[in-house]
């Protein structure tokens, strides 16, 4: 285990931004280090004109009504959880990220390219967190939600979704890790922003598009601007085998988990944007698909008996906190069964087909 | 007394209280002991639980200073005001749980002995406040959902938990500045937030103006 440095917090510089200097006032006061010097210094600051007292009240004000919570909300977020991450790389036999970095800083790899690169370049430099700063960011079930990634870009998070933004100074990465987001991103052509779903990699300089990384396949569909979309396992798109195709606006495209492109289909605006505001909807798509997202919606996830069910296609719609609406659909059409025990919600085949043996 | 009972919150409105004989104050009193009752029953456990996770198992103990939240509510005036009782009823104890923490105390101390000196003060969270003010508080609440999910831990562990940075970076590897820097976006992004909500409320009062 890493021996801790004493960190040397200092009293904020006085220049600069006053509502600045006044924040950094407060972090200092609370960061726990606060010196009898330091709380001199800033009495002295309080002391030299109005303004100082002024920025530092609403620097105050601010901080302590931050401690204003929800309790449970904040429950998403398992602090103990976070080092699981850490434990699977270990496991993939990358090099503890202690090795060689003195500080105590924590840095998380990639797998692959990427890893040895932030290793090389982190190693030597102190105080500091690496070469690209990493945020992850989820929902919780039925949680819909917009982000701001640092570099202004918005993206909606559907329920149950997890992105990790990788930014640095050449580029833009962002690993949709589990469900369904929409993306509007900034244009700047320096550093070019790459989605990557599993084995799905989109590229764009500045668009808006949808990605939903769905069971059987991950769907891009581009609102705005053009994307390059191409299978790239590795995230390495400059193999020789990878082909990208270009997508415009109105363009949609099925990628196969670890196989082809489907062909590209035009479609409907409503059919991606709907979920942004609590309303799935399906055309023509595969049931383990829509159940992949739809369970990204329920506490009682819905299951399927056999694969083969899967493949049922459907078309239509439903409020996000209605889905059982899929079900009551489902039974009514004559195409399975649906059993219910306690909370687990089971889809069968209909007995007549079983029974025709 | 209307009650409106959805999972997360029992609204009861004391100014409605029902005309009865007897002094007014009795009735008050009434409600307000159960509107606490009421309080108690739903979230007595659960806030229990959120305590022991976020702060341990003491000292001091998870249910002394949850009954201690309960107790100071108790002794609030303007308690039907409170439209979020959970919210607050947890604001409450963590600001209990922390009074146990010697160096912040002294930090909020310094605080309020020094602006006192100026001639100013901070206020506290209290029922009218979240009331009045609820824009604010709703502010809080949306751009802490906002965050990134580190932003999120830090902010927690150093505002709600009252660790100090050296705490933080013992349990998360993450260093002085990296926790220093993400609180500061977190605190600017209340800023900006309530900027631009001054921003459009300038604008309506331009346009009421206009109007005359």
């Amino acid at each position: 285990m890493a021996e801790i440095m004493t960190p040397q917090i200092t009293t904020p510089k006085s220049e600069g931004d006053i509502n600045e200097c006044a924040i950094n006032w407060v972090l200092y006061l609370y960061s726990g280090h606060a010196t009898k010097a330091g709380k001199q210094e800033h009495s002295d600051w309080l002391n030299q004109t109005q303004d100082h007292v002024n920025a530092y009240v609403r620097a105050e004000q601010w901080w302590r009504d931050m401690g204003y919570v929800e309790g449970d909300d904040l429950e998403q977020l398992d602090i103990d959880g976070a080092s699981e991450n850490l434990t699977a790389l270990h496991a993939q036999g990358l090099q503890s990220e202690r090795v060689g970095v003195d500080f105590g800083g924590r840095v998380r790899f990639f797998t692959g390219i990427a890893a040895t690169l932030v290793f090389a370049v982190v190693a030597g430099l102190l105080y500091f967190s690496g070469i690209s700063t990493q945020s992850q960011y989820s929902t919780a079930i039925a949680e819909v939600k917009v982000i701001t990634l640092e570099d202004g870009s918005s993206v909606t998070l559907g329920g149950s979704t997890t992105i990790v933004a990788s930014f640095s100074d050449d580029k833009r990465y962002v690993e949709l890790a589990k469900g369904r987001a929409y993306f509007d991103v900034t244009s700047d052509p320096e550093r070019p922003f790459t989605v990557q779903a599993g084995a799905t990699g989109v590229r764009v300089v500045g668009t808006a598009f949808d990605v939903h990384k769905a069971v059987l396949a991950t769907q891009v569909s581009v609102v705005k601007g053009i994307v390059n979309v191409a299978v790239v396992p590795d995230g390495a798109w400059e193999a020789e085998d990878v082909t990208p195709v270009e997508l415009r606006a109105g363009d949609q495209v099925l990628a196969e988990h670890n196989n082809m492109l489907s062909d590209v289909r035009t479609f409907e605006l409503y059919e991606v944007q709907g979920w942004r505001k609590g309303w799935l909807e399906y055309v023509d798509t595969r049931l383990s698909d829509v159940l992949e997202e739809v369970n990204r919606y329920r506490k009682n996830k819905i299951t399927l008996s056999n694969e083969a069910l899967g493949d049922i296609r459907l078309t239509m719609g439903m409020a996000a906190d209605q889905t059982d609406n899929l079900l009551t659909g489902l039974e009514a059409g004559g195409l399975v069964r649906v059993e219910r025990s306690g909370q687990a919600v089971r889809i069968l085949p209909v007995i007549n087909a079983e029974n025709d043996m | 007394m209307t009650t409106q009972n959805n999972n997360e919150m029992t609204e009861i409105k004391l100014s409605e209280a029902l005309p009865v004989t007897g002094s007014e104050e009795a009735v008050v009193e009434l409600n307000k002991r159960r509107f606490i009752d009421s309080l108690y029953k739903q979230h007595w456990s659960g806030l229990c639980g959120w305590l022991r996770r976020r702060y341990g198992a003491g000292p001091p103990d998870p249910e002394d200073v949850a009954q201690e939240a309960f107790e100071k509510i108790a002794a609030m005036d303007n308690v039907g005001d409170i439209r979020n009782p959970r919210a607050f009823l947890y604001t409450v104890a963590a600001r209990s749980a922390l009074m146990g923490v010697r160096w912040l105390v002294q930090a909020r101390k310094h605080v309020d002995e020094e602006l006192k000196k100026q001639g100013d003060k901070v206020e506290e969270i209290t029922p009218e406040r979240i009331y009045m003010e609820r824009e604010r508080f709703n502010s809080v609440l949306k751009e802490m959902a906002g965050l990134s999910n580190k932003q999120r831990e830090i902010v927690i562990r150093s505002r709600i938990q009252g660790q100090t940075y050296d705490e933080i970076c013992a349990e998360t590897g993450w260093s002085p500045a990296v926790i220093s820097r993400n609180l500061k976006a977190a605190m600017l992004a209340l800023y900006r937030a309530e900027d631009a909500h001054k921003g459009a409320v300038n604008d309506d009062n331009k346009q009421t103006k206009g109007k005359d």
